[in-house]
């Protein structure tokens, strides 16, 4: 791609605004609300107080240490809302012009499809940053503006933290994508990016819930380290400070930043792979099936395996290992089998 | 001009397209016709970049579609099912076109709302299948295109749209030398605007003739005798289908009509002449002849 070619092309974003509006206003709206909104309500609360001449309550400023524990982490609904709304937002992206056939009409146009997807990508990498570079622009000239209030937090820390999200809802996006231009549907790239992104948190309480069934101490194995499980499930990255604040932090997100880029290329080359042939399909490569059966089945023996042995051995504490051996092999070839006729019922369909 | 050199596609185990040659030469009406599921449409989304082929490559004027998508700057597209986003209104998807290709044509855009008049507020999803054929030709034909591709453009317009489209074609053709590909089941608009025909059946074309030829291959052969024919001639290789009322036989040919009627003469005919076929007269008889029933072609 040549240089001037990385200019976005005005049509396609313009087209892509007109696609995503409703999820991009709700974006706004929802980290608007939870930011912008929230600080300007606590300052005028905060004035009220004072107005009123209440400074024990003005003293204690309950709302503002809201503010303050949003900026560096703390709230994990709001990280997981945003979290949400981005896989939403990316995979209605690629999913909903399968879902409307409208590719037909956009890859006949002179359009590349590597110009298709770039511009995808620059309109969400865009929006996420112009929401948060808005509020954090917005949170800034309050904390400079308004007088009297001695805030428990800097405006270096709101810019950190749009930064932070920034990176990650980034990386959330680009991994969305990617899961996206294998993947059919807007339901099935929205599905398959939740559970890729949350695979490692998810994993690791699957083996620990089966750990402690059967009673086995495994506490300092590597799998089962938290601080790796975190580390691995890049969206807690704006829900937990714990994990992160002893890592080296410029490290930590130099390697997302590595990584979103790694995404994005990957997305183009799996993107002009998929000949597009088999819109609707909840996996486009055939050979990708194999290990999507095999993921499935063994999250669901996982989960099922503690549940098989207490419905079969419910008084026995402690069964020995060969029943359970025998039960857990027989829900992971039941759930492979599961899975496959699952797919073949679909392609039928 | 197109060229299609060596094209292959497969879907799966399928060959939905097998070593497609052929060539639309600049300024001239190509027909492309086949039964459903023949690969009409497969080939026509490969010619316009949708589909990736396996093999070969489509060239417009001299361009690789798949190399350089930029040549479809030059290239109108008007699909039976044109994906148009549907919350988009009429204005937008003019706006979309107009910003698209560098070779918009306002003037001609301006003719052609005229002729086909749209409501411009109105969501491309509340337009009639009719109405969204209409913008996708307005529009198409907006782009000052050197290569007009069709797919089944004209189902869904009603008998007054559908000539006003056929005109607008022939239009193009004389006054602005645009090449054309056009797919459609209805082999009737075929025959009144075509150059050339292709018939592609199970992923391969099997016939590319002129219109001429075409019919020059293919007659059908009234003949009134006062002895039955024998059985032996009537099961020449290349008599495609015959049909008796009393002592009058109607015979299909293809390939050296002229050897079969001198041979009939033999049989001192009280009558004798050819009758003209119409092209889809032809297409159901050599589809036949290609094991494609006849019964079928009719289910069609």
């Amino acid at each position: 791609m040549g240089w001037n070619k990385l200019l976005p092309n005005k049509t396609l974003l313009w087209k892509e605004s007109k696609n995503s509006w409703v999820m991009a206003a709700a974006f706004f709206g929802y980290i608007t609300f939870g930011a912008s909104f929230k600080l300007i309500k606590e300052i005028l609360t905060y004035l009220d107080w004072q107005r009123m001449n209440n400074h024990q309550m003005a003293d204690t400023f309950y709302g503002m240490y809201d503010i303050a524990r949003l900026l560096s982490f703390n709230e994990a609904s709001a990280g997981f809302g945003s979290v949400l709304i981005t896989i939403m937002l990316a995979a209605t992206m690629l999913g909903r012009e399968r879902d409307l056939n409208s590719f037909n009409f956009l890859l006949a146009m002179p359009y590349s499809r590597r110009e298709i997807i770039y511009n995808k990508f620059m309109y969400g990498w865009t929006q996420i940053a112009a929401i948060f570079g808005l509020n954090a622009l917005i949170m800034t000239l309050l904390l400079w503006t308004v007088p009297g209030i001695e805030f428990p937090f800097h405006a270096a820390d709101i810019w950190a933290w749009a930064l932070r999200n920034i990176l990650v809802l980034g990386f959330v996006f680009s991994f969305t994508m990617a899961i996206s231009s294998i993947s059919g549907t807007t339901f099935g790239n929205g599905l398959l990016a939740m559970i890729f992104l949350y695979f490692p948190l998810g994993l690791s309480l699957l083996i620990m819930f089966n750990l402690n069934y059967w009673n086995i101490m495994f506490r300092h194995a590597l799998f089962l380290n938290t601080d790796i499980v975190l580390l691995l499930t890049v969206p807690t990255y704006i829900m937990q400070d714990d994990v992160l604040l002893e890592q080296n932090l410029p490290l930590v997100y130099g390697v997302l930043l590595v990584l979103t880029g790694g995404l994005y290329q990957l997305t183009q080359y799996l993107f002009n792979k998929n000949h597009l042939e088999k819109n609707g399909e909840v996996l486009v490569f055939e050979q990708f099936e194999w290990f999507f059966k095999l993921g499935t089945a063994l999250c669901f023996t996982l989960l099922g395996g503690p549940l098989a042995m207490r419905l079969f051995f419910p008084h026995s504490g402690h069964t020995g290992a060969a029943p359970g051996v025998i039960i857990y092999l027989l829900l992971a070839v039941s759930f492979w089998f599961a899975v496959h006729y699952l797919i073949k019922w679909r392609k039928t369909v | 001009m197109i060229r299609v050199e060596h094209l292959t596609k497969t879907f799966g185990e399928y060959p939905a397209l097998d070593n497609i040659d052929f060539e639309v030469q600049p300024g001239s009406v190509f027909g492309l016709v086949g039964p459903n599921g023949a690969g009409k449409t497969t080939l026509i989304k490969t010619i316009m970049g949708i589909l990736l082929p396996d093999r070969g490559r489509v060239l417009i004027d001299g361009h690789d579609v798949h190399r350089n998508p930029g040549i479809k700057a030059r290239v109108g597209y008007v699909a039976d099912d044109q994906g148009f986003y549907p919350h988009f209104k009429v204005r937008d998807m003019i706006k979309f076109y107009r910003n698209t290709y560098v070779n918009w044509d306002e003037k001609r855009f301006q003719e052609l709302w005229h002729l086909f008049p749209l409501p411009e507020g109105k969501r491309v999803r509340h337009l009639s299948k009719g109405m969204r054929t209409r913008l996708a030709v307005l529009l198409n034909l907006s782009i000052a295109p050197a290569v007009l591709v069709l797919d089944e453009p004209t189902s869904g317009l009603d008998p007054v749209l559908r000539r006003q489209l056929l005109n607008i074609l022939v239009d193009e053709v004389a006054h602005r030398q645009t090449t054309i590909l056009i797919s459609t089941h209805n082999l009737n608009e075929l025959e009144r605007i075509c150059d050339r025909i292709g018939i592609i059946h199970n992923g391969r074309v099997l016939f590319n003739e002129s219109l001429e030829e075409m019919k020059q291959n293919v007659r059908k052969i009234q003949v009134a005798v006062n002895e039955p024919l024998p059985e032996e001639f009537l099961k020449q290789a290349n008599i495609l289908k015959v049909e008796r009322r009393g002592r009058v036989y109607t015979i299909v040919v293809r390939e050296n009509p002229g050897g079969v009627m001198a041979e009939l003469e033999r049989y001192r005919p009280l009558l004798l002449e050819t009758i003209d076929m119409s092209l889809e007269d032809i297409f159901i008889y050599r589809m036949g002849g290609m094991g494609y029933g006849l019964e079928q072609t009719i289910a069609q």
